[in-house]
């Protein structure tokens, strides 16, 4: 399926390419390019979203795009946690009817047309769900499944016209909503949000009634769980290394609390997570919401699954996110009901258009510029304003002053930049359906792309706290402070990218604070220039009148960016990836421990995560195989919670962690490994140690 | 390598900065004692165990280790030498020339050169056990002084102690049990979970590959168990050494018997790690074992301290 509206000259590029390119491929039918050259692209070259936007700002665009990717150019903005809630309650006949009404009272001819469009598309949806009932009936013929089959028909038909009564019927229609909506707009990440919370009358009365067990349940849940595996989103190249492995962005958030910090975690909470522990499969992306109520009982829940080793679920801290969002402007009581859409990007429930993806800001790489007469290390290309080089500022100061001028110089171009991507997606991609589960586009007689949500939020990422923090403290530190290093040989040597200078890469490694030590000196740092960024972009307004606020979380963009920075000067080489996450520190410099590493991100104010933050940390297996364990786990959990940082994911640490470390053991020198009551930094071990180490993992068994 | 003060226990200077050689901290421990933990090991050690993993941690004083894998032969370290023939030659040192001034870890770039134990006061070290206070409020965690042997260097130990727990810190401590009856005392006193390291029942294999006597150790571990609030016994399990099931037995028996008090025992497998690291300080790993130590094995000498009652893990 290809959306020609939003990007049809990206498709035209790389249509014979999309089964051999290196990241996300798709198999295409070679009859579909014949159509595609011969009958799509002639009628919408130049007409759509990613036309119209190069025409207009594509200059602006390539001028920052070292410093700022902007998003959504050739797409729908997606990242949106509809009212998934009233359409349950509703239906789409009931809402179909609502907009007559709105129309015929309505009188402004632009709100006509939207209320025109949204009737269209409600009563489509209701067909499109009988054509389901038609197919069921039809394949209900002579097969084994017969009784099965008949009684989807008989739901899909009800669906169409009345709103759903029983928990079958309700996970159908969600997901009949989430059909239709990746059917109207390419986007990545509609997200069901708390789906354990509006499920749970349907739940709750059947199962009190006795026509639903708890097996039941979970398999109707497993079945939902595969149909969010199943809808795949195409992406261009460039953007599936941004965003690489598929990603859909299905958000389920469990657990948390509701209004008077009550807990929310309810049998569905439970049947959720034991739905991702028989599939593992990659989506739904499973988010448990903790606070200082969650039970015991749920947070050990998660930290089992947890120890399968799917990284999920991912965890959300009540704690710091709900005032978060209530800085933004949100009500305590949509704050409270927050959900997570995609990845990690924070929203309210069906009254948000969050615009969680506007741009990514590379810090480092403006940092860069600040030390080098605002010029790029990699091209010599002159990009940001000149203030000088490193060799020119007698002082930190002066420097931070450089830094600050570039950071400045790019958010104005920015916010230029984004207020062209908006302004076009309100032109050329109106979504009336979206529109319908969207508070109060339906109210207000407004599209949700122009501004009628109830909340208006433009999200921007700071990239990359922990390389800003490195580079910064070891510029303060030896060449400042110390005057172990003369600026002019540190910016010659950035610009060599080190060659002949590893003893000097080395000092830069090994005699700074790093980021992600419990060091305040140098975690203060990474502090100042988020609080920085995010302060001087919380006086703008977006084009559709809302806030601009911020996040820290890259996906898999730490490398793709990363290949846009040159050396710098917390040791990282010329093109190499930036820390990962968002708020990780960079690899294999958190030494000290996950503690310290847990207190370093904590220093990052929360509030300046409004947009969502991203924590990567990594635990041994043996970690999770005893009761003991389990409890420490939750421990630690409770901890990161009381600290108030916003996110954070665990992976289990596996045999090719294992096997990268000892081929770069710089990267990796915070993995720990129990050996003989003792812990020991695996890189560290000797070698034929490590091997043993590795070979035992094949059975799953390192401690 | 030829250390000053070798053996000699740091002595307290007074009760206002006391102060002792630390030779690792660790945050986040989860093997030694309930919950998260930071770890405080005390450099100093009256044992020679001849498979010690940690034999960097047995010298009482700071010392100098290379590691060799990391050099990368720049030779930065030759003239910070005050005996610079030590370094005439990449990737080696004459450890019997060591000082341990330290000017070479100074001067390494690749931290191939470090230094083994630094001297801290009680404060400096109560900093940074209080880093992790939220970890072990949320995990029922606290702080572990560990070594080297804790014990050998009793006032900075019982001090460090005797804060945390004024400071509503949980405190544990893990020990070999070898010091005079007096002195433990006035450290454990100060500790809510003490892990006591048994190695061998019968005393002459005892001190044939760890250097002492156990009759002192089983003494205190008798007289510590009806003192201490909770008492775990470690038993390193070593093959050729103490890996009998006469031993295990005598153990066993002797748990039973004379420490009512303790319930459980953490069996520590041996590992073949301490002999790289012997060779980072310059030193030579005697150990050698003939026979490697089964899972049936392990599981069968669990059953065996079963059998008194106890409950017995391993790993730890």
């Amino acid at each position: 399926m290809v959306f020609p509206e939003a990007g049809i000259s990206w498709i035209d590029r790389e249509i014979e390419h999309l089964h051999t390119r290196p990241q996300d491929r798709f198999a295409v039918d070679p009859r579909d390019i014949v159509i595609f050259r011969e009958e799509i692209l002639p009628f919408w070259k130049g007409k759509s979203l990613e036309d119209i936007l190069r025409t207009e700002s594509g200059m602006l665009i390539d001028a920052i795009g070292r410093v700022v990717k902007i998003n959504q150019k050739d797409h729908a903005q997606g990242h949106i946690c509809p009212d998934t809630k009233g359409w349950l309650t509703h239906g789409p006949q009931e809402l179909c009817e609502r907009a007559k009404t709105k129309l015929a009272s309505e009188t402004d001819e632009k709100k006509k047309l939207f209320y025109r469009s949204t009737v269209m598309v409600l009563d489509a949806s209701s067909r499109f769900m009988l054509r389901y009932a038609a197919l069921a009936r039809e394949l209900a013929k002579g097969s084994e499944y017969a009784a099965d089959l008949e009684e989807n028909a008989r739901i899909c038909e009800k669906l169409a016209k009345q709103p759903a009564e029983t928990f079958h019927e309700a996970v159908q229609s969600l997901w009949f909503l989430y059909v239709i909506l990746h059917m109207e707009s390419n986007a990545s990440s509609f997200s069901p949000g708390r789906m354990d919370q509006y499920l749970y009358p349907y739940y709750k009365r059947d199962t009190d009634s006795g026509v639903l067990d708890n097996e039941g349940a979970l398999e109707i849940i497993h079945c939902l769980w595969l149909k969010f595996n199943q809808i795949v989103y195409l992406r261009n190249s460039h953007s599936a290394k941004y965003f690489a492995g598929f990603p859909i962005g299905f958000n389920v958030a469990i657990g948390g609390q509701i209004k008077g910090g009550v807990d929310a975690a309810n049998e569905l909470s439970y049947i959720f997570l034991k739905a991702q522990e028989d599939l593992l499969l990659p989506q739904p992306n499973l988010s448990a919401r903790l606070f200082d109520g969650s039970s015991q009982a749920f947070i050990e829940a998660c930290v089992r699954v947890i120890g399968k080793g799917g990284g999920m679920p991912q965890i959300f801290n009540d704690k710091s996110i709900i005032p978060a969002l209530m800085k933004q402007g949100i009500s305590e009581e949509d704050a409270t009901n927050y959900a997570i859409v995609g990845c990690v990007e924070l929203t309210t429930h069906g009254n948000n258009l969050g615009w969680s993806d506007a741009a990514m800001f590379n810090v480092v790489k403006a940092l860069e510029l600040a030390v080098n007469h605002g010029k790029c290390l990699l091209t010599g290309k002159h990009l940001g304003p000149d203030l000088g080089a490193l060799d020119d500022y007698g002082t930190y100061a002066e420097l931070e002053h450089a830094l600050a001028a570039e950071v400045d110089y790019f958010s104005e171009k920015m916010i230029e930049a984004c207020e062209a991507v908006e302004r076009i997606h309100q032109e050329i991609l109106p979504s009336p359906f979206l529109s319908c589960v969207i508070n109060d586009c339906m109210e207000k007689g407004v599209d949700v792309t122009a501004g009628g949500a109830q909340y208006n939020l433009s999200g921007i990422q700071i990239i990359q706290p922990a390389n800003i923090a490195d580079s910064l403290a070891a510029i303060k530190k030896l060449v400042f402070d110390e005057k172990r290093i003369a600026p002019a040989e540190l910016l010659q040597a950035l610009r060599s990218n080190f060659e002949d200078r590893e003893p000097l890469r080395q000092v830069l490694l090994n005699s700074a604070p790093k980021y992600g030590n419990d060091i305040d000196e140098v975690d203060e740092i990474a502090a100042k220039w988020v609080a920085y960024f995010s302060e001087r972009l919380a006086k703008r307004t977006n084009y559709r009148g809302g806030r601009y606020h911020t996040g820290m979380y890259t996906v898999s963009a730490h490398v793709a960016m990363g290949q846009n920075v040159g050396a710098s000067a917390d040791g990282r080489k010329s093109r190499e990836p930036l820390a990962d996450g968002g708020m990780s520190a960079m690899y294999g410099r958190d030494v000290n421990g996950p503690t310290s590493l847990l207190k370093s991100v904590s220093k990052l104010d929360s509030g300046y995560g409004s947009n969502g933050t991203l924590l990567n940390m990594k635990f041994l297996p043996a970690f999770f195989k005893t009761g003991e364990g389990i409890q420490k786990f939750a421990g630690l959990l409770r901890a990161f919670v009381a600290l108030g940082i916003n996110h954070v994911q665990f992976n289990v640490v596996n045999k090719d962690d294992l096997l990268a470390a000892q081929r770069e053991p710089e990267k990796h020198r915070n993995l720990t490994i129990r050996v003989a009551g003792y812990t020991a930094y695996f890189t560290e071990l000797a070698r034929d140690l490590q091997d043993e180490i590795i070979a035992r993992t094949a059975y799953g068994d390192i401690a | 390598m030829r250390c000053k003060n070798d053996d000699a226990p740091a002595v307290a200077i007074n009760t206002e900065e006391i102060s002792g050689i630390v030779f690792d901290t660790q945050r986040f421990s989860i093997h030694d004692g309930h919950g998260i933990r930071t770890l405080i090991f005390l450099k100093g050690c009256p044992l020679r165990c001849e498979w010690c993993t940690n034999p960097e941690s047995q010298t009482f004083s700071p010392q100098a280790g290379f590691f060799a894998e990391k050099c990368s032969g720049c030779m930065k370290c030759a003239p910070a030498c005050p005996y610079g023939q030590a370094f005439c030659e990449s990737g080696r040192v004459e450890w019997e020339k060591c000082e341990a001034c330290m000017n070479c870890v100074e001067a390494c770039m690749y931290e191939a050169r470090v230094t083994y134990g630094k001297r801290m006061t009680v404060d400096e070290v109560m900093e940074i056990a209080r880093r992790d206070m939220v970890f072990f409020e949320k995990s029922g965690g606290g702080v572990t002084v560990g070594g080297g042997e804790a014990a050998a260097q009793p006032a900075f130990a019982r001090e460090i102690l005797r804060r945390c727990q004024e400071e509503g810190i949980h405190t544990a401590m893990e020990t070999c049990g070898y010091a005079p009856w007096e002195s433990f005392k006035s450290v454990i006193q100060y500790v809510d979970l003490l892990l006591y390291d048994i190695k061998h029942m019968d005393t002459i294999a005892h001190k044939a590959k760890t250097g002492v006597d156990n009759r002192l150790i089983l003494d205190n571990a008798v007289k510590a168990s009806q003192m201490v609030r909770e008492m775990i016994v470690r038993f390193p399990l070593i093959p050729d050494f103490n890996d009998s099931e006469e031993n295990v037995q005598r153990m066993g028996m002797f748990i039973k018997d004379n420490m009512p008090g303790v319930r459980r025992v953490d069996i520590l497998r041996y590992h073949s790690v301490g002999e790289s690291k012997h060779a980072r300080i310059g030193r030579e790993y005697l150990f050698k074992a003939e026979n490697e130590l089964s899972d049936e094995k392990v599981n069968s000498l669990k059953s065996i301290l079963e059998s008194f009652g106890l409950h017995v893990t391993i790993g730890g």
